[in-house]
This record gives structure tokens, sequence and C-alpha cells, in this order.
């Protein structure tokens, strides 16, 4: 899959990283990041909601798609510039429908521990595109202040 | 991530600071595991000083509402800062586990009742 065309970068603005297939170095690409999200200027509940998704592709892309696998790798691409952060994040594994995942907020899934991670990217990034064989994830934040769908306003 | 528990009131209250990301959540489950082996039945998790969760930290939340809930027990979180908050809504967990502003309304929320005091009753000084 290719960077969609509406995201709104050009391919020769992101920059690529591939890290080993643990949580450990999943840090890397996330720690790098969040220092472009700061040094752009981004509001601390646009850095939680980005944090929260590269987080949580990361952890489907070692656990799920690489099934722990230690010889496989993670690929990441990212850029990051004061209107729009965009991220991929991309396993060796089979893939997976995303449509197929139950939805975990439905009253029957509610104690169910897993099933968690694509909703919240969903719900926190602007867009989130998987290609067609679910081993590869787009996710766009464009820079404004919005609430995360189905909330009420935040408080304070 | 850093993990603090202690005993108030009879109860474990379990301090969660920072970040608790994948990595963290298994040494989360891990603590937590060494929770549940003793005869608690109701732990409160202050979550005031809590600044990040992902959902492997949430499932670690539920397995521990879980296995609470199978000894009539419960969980309970104190204190969520706003971004925490709309996350335990947007996720609905909130539904499943009681969330309080403060730790004295939730230690009030699982002390068992007392029985009536004594005529005239006691002095409480100061």
């Amino acid at each position: 899959m290719n960077l969609p065309a509406d995201f709104g970068v050009r391919p020769s603005e992101l920059t690529e990283i591939v890290i080993p297939n643990d949580l450990r170095s999943a840090r890397e690409p996330e720690r790098r990041i969040l220092a472009l999200l700061g040094s752009c200027g981004y509001a601390p509940e646009t850095v939680f909601a980005i944090k929260l998704a590269l987080e949580e592709a990361l952890t489907n892309a070692i656990k799920h798609g690489n099934r722990n696998d230690s010889s496989k790798s993670v690929v990441i691409r990212y850029t990051v510039n004061p209107q729009r952060a965009v991220i991929m994040v991309r396993d060796e594994g089979h893939g997976f429908r995303p449509e197929a995942v139950p939805d975990p907020t439905a009253d029957e899934n509610l104690e169910r521990p897993n099933g968690r991670g694509i909703r919240l990217m969903q719900a926190y990034m602007t867009r989130v595109c998987f290609n067609c064989a679910g081993n590869e994830v787009w996710m766009l934040k464009e820079n404004r202040v919005s609430n995360p769908p189905g909330l009420p306003p935040r408080r304070g | 991530m850093t993990i603090d528990i202690r005993q108030e009131a009879g109860h474990l209250i379990v301090r969660l600071a920072g970040s608790v990301q994948s990595l963290d959540a298994e040494e989360l489950d891990a603590r937590v595991d060494a929770l549940l082996s003793g005869a608690a039945r109701h732990i409160i998790f202050d979550l005031s000083a809590l600044e990040f969760i992902g959902s492997a930290g949430l499932a670690a939340l539920l397995r521990i509402h879980r296995a609470l809930k199978d000894r009539e027990g419960s969980i309970r979180l104190v204190s969520p800062r706003p971004l925490i908050a709309e996350l335990l809504d947007l996720t609905r967990v909130s539904k499943l586990i009681p969330v309080h502003p403060s730790l004295e309304l939730a230690l009030q929320a699982v002390a068992p009742a007392r029985a009536p005091g004594p005529p005239g009753g006691s002095t409480c000084g100061s």
C-alpha cells in the first residue's frame, strides 16, 4: 500500500526506521516521533492521541502481526510538520481484517481484555487506513483541537 | 511506570505513576498476579499521577476486575487525569469499573457497613 494521496504529505518527506520485533525496541520510533511533536508545538492532548495510536499500532505489529517472533522486523515510516503527523507501521505477518475485530465497547465484549487497540487508533487519529492484507497501517493526525468521536466535550 | 502498593483502612491501594505502555503492562501483570494471590477483595488504583495508559494496561485492570468480581470484591479507580478519564469513558471501562474523584470516596464505597454504636456514641477527639 502506498501513502494515501489525501494525507497531505509527499513520500519524500517520510523517514523510515526498521526495528527488531520487540516492545523495548518500539520505544525508539516513539521517542523520535514524540520529539518532533514537541518541536512542532503540538498540544498535550494531541501528543497523547498520537502516542496512544502509535503504541497500539506497534504492539499489534509485534505481538499479533509478527507473533513475537524475534527473527522478524517492524518498519515505521513517519513525518511530522506543524499541520499534520503521518505514521505508517508494517509487520511481516499475514495480516487480518480490521472489520472482523469485535466491537470492544459492545456490552457483551466489555470484559474481554483484548481487542481495543484498533478502536483506539480509529478514535484518536484523524484517519486510519489498512492495506488489503491488514499488515500495514497508515495513520494521519491533523493538528487541530478536537475531541475523539463519541466523547462529550472535554472537562476543565 | 512506577507502582507503589500500600494498605489503608484494610484495603490495598495501588498508585500508578508515569506511563503504562505495553512493555510496562507485563510488569503490571506480574505485580497484579502477586496481589491476586492474596486474600484481597478490594483494590483501589490511585491514578492521580498516571500520565498515559494503553490498551495493554487497560487489559490488566480488566483482568483484576474479573478476578475480584469472582470473589465478590471490586477494583476502583481514583482521580484519573482528564485525558485518562476520557480514555476510560471511550473504551467504556468506566462502565465496568467505578471511578471516584477521591481516595476518601473510594474507601467509603468499599468500607463495610458499620454497626450502630453504643448509646451516646463515642467521642472523636483531636
